[in-house]
């Protein structure tokens, strides 16, 4: 081979490999976005397969609700009121008058109301009228009725109106607190505070004796307020130490603030 | 005929200057890459001036080697960012060159012939800087889509890769032809210049971009 020649097969392969490394970093690149694409696409595709089936949990776990507050109020209603209804018929005024009568009639009123009111807080359709302040007001209510502990309502704001699917969990969620706070804690006091956080979010405060979360046994209570505050798209955190009370705080998740219902 | 050394020499105030441009940077390695500039402009301004005195420049060469392979390292690893996985390669990669480039140095110093261009160890080197810089564009594209028209590291990367891999066997043929036909040498030389010339073009592009891209202060 002559120099030339020699000098031309030099130039040529420079220039090959100049252009298979311009190459390489096309394809790399190229290819990279491309997988980076991909993934973005397979992320999107199992957060709505998600979403979606968080939705249809939520329709399910709503029915479900319906379903056993229609049976609550009427099924189970109806035959309390029978019952009622036939002692007070058929008991003489004097066996009524009796102490351990009286307290047993007094009982099956108590849990009559009892029914008919969990009846009506799981039925989604009355969630349709009914605004979840109000609920939470009447709850406020009931409870300082039982005269267990103080409880006092503080209403910061008022957002709008969740849908009556949020509203049925969140009321349900809100009742699971209050009923581990009144078996458990010892409070004498319990706060409830409304507030607007992108959507209605909910703080439950007691004075009780309180636990140390990291602790605790993470039973199926804590899991289910947790799962149903999920499926509504809020964050369910819990601040509790012992000796220092318990606070629960319900806020809309910020991406899925939740609109508000035609009602509410 | 336009001497294609001037125009080289010529394209490292650009680059130069878009660098400084771009100062308000946090990119890691917009040092390394200003520093790797400056050597540059040093290196070539004195083996020029030493060319038209007609004495030899390869010692200058061969100190920049040394220099612009440390800059560069440190460019390189630092893209995207300084990382545990690119510091391991530059642990890698500075040793061995070290080794060559300590072994050319004991030939040709030791020997009583006048000293050339510590070739293996720049062929060593450019290998390792190209391979490093593949090995960054590949950490850079695996941490999100990266857009060509708006990322400076790719330049930057692209800068070295290219040219170490394409000037290799142009270098070989002018060392080669050095001493047996002084013009084909001269030729193959002007194409190196003119890969040179590319080079630092990629690396203006790249601070162009850069400076786009820079957050500006109040």
């Amino acid at each position: 081979m002559s120099p030339d020649d020699i000098a031309v097969s030099v130039v040529v392969v420079s220039v090959t490999l100049l252009v298979l490394a311009s190459a390489l970093f096309i394809i790399m690149i190229g290819s990279a976005n491309r997988r980076h694409r991909h993934r973005a696409e397979m992320a999107e595709l199992h957060l709505r397969r998600d979403q979606e089936l968080r939705r249809v949990e939520r329709e399910a776990a709503g029915y479900t609700m319906s379903q056993m507050g229609r049976e609550l109020h009427d099924n189970v209603g109806q035959l309390l009121t029978v019952a009622q209804l036939g002692l007070r018929d058929h008991l003489d005024t004097a066996t009524q008058q009796h102490m351990r009568v009286h307290t047993a009639m007094e009982a099956l009123d108590l849990g009559l109301e009892e029914v008919r009111r969990l009846g009506r807080s799981l039925n989604q359709d009355n969630w349709q009228r009914r605004a979840l302040v109000e609920a939470l007001e009447q709850e406020a209510v009931r409870l300082e009725r039982l005269d267990k502990c103080r409880v006092l309502l503080v209403i910061n704001a008022h957002p709008a109106d969740p849908p009556a699917d949020v509203k049925t969990i969140l009321f349900r969620a809100f009742q699971e607190v209050i009923s581990n706070t009144l078996r458990h804690s010892g409070a004498r006091s319990i706060t409830i505070t409304v507030d607007d956080q992108e959507g209605l979010a909910l703080r439950i405060s007691d004075d009780g004796r309180g636990f140390d979360p990291a602790t605790a046994v993470q039973g199926s209570g804590l899991h289910n307020i947790r799962h149903r505050c999920g499926l509504i798209h809020y964050t369910a955190t819990l601040v509790a130490a012992p000796g220092e009370g318990c606070t629960w705080t319900f806020n809309p998740h910020p991406a899925h603030a939740p609109q508000s219902s035609p009602g509410g | 005929m336009l001497d294609l050394s001037i125009l080289k020499l010529l394209s490292l105030p650009f680059a130069l200057g878009a660098w400084w441009w771009a100062r308000r940077s946090t990119a890691g390695w917009w040092l390394p890459a200003g520093l790797q500039l400056m050597l540059a402009l040093a290196a070539e301004s004195a083996a020029l001036w030493l060319k038209w005195e007609q004495r030899p420049n390869h010692a200058v060469y061969n100190g920049y080697m040394l220099l612009e392979f440390a800059s560069l390292t440190w460019m390189v690893m630092s893209i995207p960012r300084p990382s545990p996985a690119s510091r391991r390669l530059a642990l890698l990669c500075v040793p061995l060159f070290l080794a060559v480039y300590g072994w050319q140095w004991s030939l040709q110093y030791g020997s009583d012939e006048a000293p050339e261009l510590f070739f293996l160890a720049l062929m060593v080197g450019g290998t390792l800087l190209a391979l490093q810089s593949i090995l960054a564009l590949h950490r850079l594209v695996e941490e999100g889509p990266v857009n060509p028209a708006g990322n400076a590291a790719i330049w930057m990367l692209a800068s070295t890769c290219l040219y170490f891999i394409s000037a290799g066997p142009l270098l070989v043929a002018v060392l080669h032809f050095a001493r047996s036909d002084e013009q084909l040498a001269n030729t193959l030389l002007d194409l190196n210049n003119l890969l040179f010339m590319l080079r630092y073009g990629l690396i203006f592009l790249g601070m162009l971009f850069l400076e786009r891209l820079s957050p500006r202060s109040a």
